[in-house]
Parts: C-alpha cells; sequence; structure tokens
C-alpha cells in the first residue's frame, strides 16, 4: 500500500485542478473514447476509466514523480492498464515500452470496509475530511492549510489536523471491533 | 496537545521516517513490547488508507462536474459522440 507522506510537491495552493484537468479531458477523452469503443466497451466505460487514469496521473503529479512520456501519452497509457484490469484480458491490447513501465497504485479500488468507512465520512465529516485532504492527498504544507482553512497559527491547524486523524482511526478501530465481534458470533 | 493526539503524532512521525535515529530505535523496542501501540499504528494506516480513498472519491466528483460541464459544450460533444458512433 502506498504511504500518504509529503515528498517534493507539484501541486501547490494556487494550483488551478479544474483548469488542469478540463485541459487534459479536451486533448485525451477523444482518444480514450475511441479506444474504449474499439475494446467493445461503452461512453460509460470510457468516462469510468478516464477518471481512474486522471485521478492515477494526479497522485503522480502531486508527489511530483518525473514522468518519461507526456502528459497526454502517460494518461493514456494508465487508461490502457485501467482497461486490462478491468477486462481482465490482455492479449489484444498493446503497450508500448514506455506505457509498460507506468505503475499503478496497488490499493486504487476500495474494499467494502473502507467504502463503507469513506461512505459514512462523506455524509458526516467533511470538514475533518477536507482538511486531511489537503494535507496527506494534495500535499500541502501545514502554514498553507492555515491560511486556506483560516487558523491562527501553524500549531493550532496541526491540533486539529490530528484530532480529526484521530476520528478516522476510531472509526477504522471501532470497525474493527464491530467485524471481530461478528467474527466471535458466527 | 493531549496524550491521545501526541500518540498520534509520534506514529506519524515513525511512519513518515520524520523521527530522529534514537526517538526511531526507541520507538521500535516500543513496537516489540506494546500490542496496543502495534495495534494503534495499524489503525493508524489504515486511517492514511481511507482518506487516500476519501480524497480520490471527492475527486471523482469534481471530474463527474467537469464531465457534465462538457457535454454541454456542443462542438466538443459532438466530437465524442461522431468518435463513438464512428467506431
Amino acid at each position: 500500500m502506498e504511504t500518504a507522506f509529503k515528498e517534493v510537491p507539484e501541486i501547490s495552493v494556487e494550483f488551478d485542478r479544474q483548469k488542469f484537468f478540463t485541459g487534459l479531458y479536451r486533448k485525451v477523452f477523444p482518444s480514450v473514447v475511441q479506444f474504449v469503443r474499439r475494446q467493445g466497451g461503452t461512453l460509460d466505460d470510457a468516462k469510468d476509466v478516464f477518471h481512474d487514469a486522471l485521478i492515477i496521473f494526479y497522485e503522480k503529479k502531486v508527489v511530483g514523480l518525473a514522468l518519461h512520456l507526456t502528459d497526454e501519452a502517460y494518461v493514456f497509457g494508465i487508461v490502457k492498464h485501467r482497461w486490462i484490469k478491468r477486462v481482465k484480458e490482455s492479449q489484444q491490447i498493446i503497450l508500448s515500452e514506455e506505457e509498460s513501465a507506468i505503475t499503478l497504485p496497488e490499493d486504487f479500488d476500495a474494499t467494502p470496509k473502507t467504502q463503507s468507512i469513506v461512505s459514512f465520512l462523506r455524509s458526516a465529516g467533511e470538514k475533518c475530511m477536507t482538511l486531511l485532504q489537503a494535507f496527506y492527498y494534495e500535499k500541502l504544507d501545514m502554514e498553507s492549510i492555515r491560511k486556506t482553512f483560516g487558523f491562527s497559527s501553524v500549531r493550532s491547524a496541526t491540533v486539529q489536523k490530528y484530532k480529526c486523524l484521530e476520528k478516522v482511526r476510531d472509526l477504522v478501530k471501532n470497525k474493527s471491533m464491530n467485524y471481530e465481534d461478528f467474527i466471535k458470533q458466527a | 496537545m493531549r496524550t491521545s493526539l501526541s500518540r498520534l503524532e509520534s506514529i506519524e512521525r515513525f511512519v513518515s521516517r520524520t523521527m530522529p535515529a534514537e526517538e526511531s530505535v526507541l520507538f521500535s523496542a516500543n513496537l516489540l513490547l506494546d500490542k496496543t501501540l502495534v495495534i494503534d499504528l495499524q489503525h493508524q494506516h489504515e486511517a492514511y488508507a481511507i482518506i487516500t480513498m476519501y480524497s480520490r472519491q471527492a475527486l471523482k466528483t469534481e471530474l463527474n462536474q467537469i464531465h457534465n460541464g462538457l457535454r454541454n459544450d456542443k462542438t466538443f460533444w459532438d466530437r465524442i459522440l461522431t468518435i463513438y458512433e464512428k467506431e
């Protein structure tokens, strides 16, 4: 499992994510539709696999990973990998040497346990989760987080970050306990 | 910071390798002696995975909004439909 710790961030607080994604959408999505259609997929399949690819690509950008292809070619390479995983057959899809070198996160697809906690947090913990997302996922530094979220000091932002992390950790703990209780009862 | 938060902070510094070497050795020794610390470490790892998964789903929501926005761009969307229907 990939850990969520800070390396060299390429995405700053001023980064315009919507512009970034929209630009890639216009450039790459037509080729993705063509590829997925040729593989027998639907327009919705193309959208799903493209969204996965954009998220994986974004994560690589966030940690400042040096890429050996253009952004467009890299995203398309990820699409191919995700499609192979989706249809579980790779013989009809040819990957170039550069595309074969692309690695995807092993933990990309949520497990049922993770999904149930995430679904709960989406409805019950948005404020905390936005803060945690900014630090652990977007890799913003604490000073940027202090400014963005309006904390009086980095220290108070840090304390709040740990309080939020504690909430998520406790949810994980409680879910584990419930699961263990369930196993004991079975 | 209260004790439970300090423990979270220590675990985070250990797993992110930002803990000084001497403290890290001591922490590793504690992991051998304190089973609750091992469980807390495991739960904290799971919490990081949850944050990653939550963030990915938040991005998917943003991407769906962009997708729906582009569907209203007639030139772009006609091009998509043409490609789809031609193949």
